[in-house]
């Protein structure tokens, strides 16, 4: 964290709500990309995004310093798309439903927009088959490159807690990708095929 | 043949160790495993190629509308509390009178209480106003004026706090740092 982000955060915890708003301004993308890949949907996203900064800004006296001030924002938005994610029991969609919105590339092709998008809508339908804290482990990881001790004081969890559900994570996601991609997975073999096969 | 120990490699997505080239061996010879290990890395791969999805435009003027509506719903209940409690409390102490004046006797010997209550209250401020006026007629004049200003004004200052502050809960809440 930076001088100027520290000082942010000081003026904040004083209760100057200007100082917060710049808080918000330089982690909005981290928070709502968090939010997003918990619960698939735009709108519910930024719904979740700003409870995220308005429960850490509500908590702001308990922010230990001694702790990343990302890490603690992401641990609020996990936990509260943990909870939402329990209480809306998304129902599972098949893969031809699921929107294929993928964000648009900075140079978009029509092919590589529609492949994007699957692609997209491939990950989100893996995620969606996760356990709610098993899909912020993945994504905490995936995306935020934290490691697992940093995961587990963000989840309450403990690390071998967080080793294990990663590890059950991703081998529940390969095996829906097996299952939903033979033709995928046997090219690919092919392709990755070397003299040490 | 014994595919845990490879499974766990390959899920784990640990560091190759010294026996790679046994790992890589068995994986070129088992399909069970080698599957699983294209699924893993390919899996990986999308997850990672995925794009940061980003809120859209206007995202903290958003949230600062939020918190202002939050921060005055919360003023907004913090003063509904505030007087229903008070409320609750006047019922509550109604509540006691009642039954208190059903278990120790009759309204009528009540009432007549309150009402020398509330005489000798008069009768005593009356007595106290005299002496205060007696006092003040032995002093001279111009100290007469000396003591009424202040009293007066300091008197007139509080009534008006007193009005605003009752003013102020129902409409602004309690400010609580």
């Amino acid at each position: 964290m930076s001088d100027t982000e520290a000082l942010w955060l000081q003026q904040a915890q004083l209760g100057d709500s200007e100082a917060f708003s710049q808080i918000v301004e330089k982690y909005q993308t981290p928070v709502f990309h968090l939010c997003y890949r918990m619960l698939g949907d735009e709108q519910e996203a930024e719904d979740a995004a700003q409870e995220t900064f308005w429960r850490a800004y509500q908590s702001l006296k308990r922010y230990d310093p001694q702790r990343s001030f990302a890490t603690w924002l992401l641990s609020i938005a996990a936990h509260y798309c943990i909870d939402q994610r329990r209480r809306n029991k998304v129902p599972l969609m098949s893969l031809e439903l699921l929107p294929e919105d993928g964000a648009p590339d900075s140079s978009p092709t029509p092919e590589k927009v529609v492949g994007q998008g699957q692609e997209d809508a491939g990950i989100r339908q893996l995620l969606n088959h996760l356990a709610p804290q098993d899909k912020a482990a993945v994504i905490m990881r995936y995306w935020y490159d934290l490691s697992d001790e940093e995961i587990g004081r963000a989840l309450n969890l403990t690390v071998s807690a967080v080793k294990s559900r990663l590890f059950r994570a991703r081998r529940l996601m390969a095996d829906r990708w097996t299952i939903t991609h033979p033709e995928s997975n046997q090219a690919v073999r092919r392709q990755h095929e070397s003299p040490a096969f | 043949m014994n595919h845990q120990p490879f499974e766990t490699w390959i899920v784990e997505g640990s560091p190759l160790s010294e026996t790679q080239d046994k790992e890589y061996g068995h994986l070129s010879t088992c399909k069970k495993c080698s599957t699983l290990y294209t699924s893993v890395q390919e899996v990986e791969r999308q997850i990672k190629s995925l794009p940061v999805m980003r809120p859209k435009a206007g995202f903290t003027s958003r949230w600062k509308d939020l918190a202002i509506e939050r921060q005055a719903r919360a003023l907004e209940q913090q003063s509904r509390r505030l007087l229903y409690g008070m409320a609750a409390a006047a019922a509550l102490l109604l509540v006691l009178v009642v039954i208190n004046v059903v278990f120790n006797g009759s309204p009528m010997s009540w009432f007549i209480g309150l009402m020398e209550t509330c005489v000798e209250t008069i009768v005593g401020l009356k007595v106290l106003q005299n002496a205060i006026f007696a006092w003040i007629r032995t002093v001279p004049l111009t100290i007469q004026l000396a003591i009424w200003i202040p009293i007066t004004t300091i008197f007139g200052f509080l009534g008006m706090t007193w009005v605003i502050a009752l003013w102020r809960i129902p409409t602004q809440g309690v400010q609580v740092s």
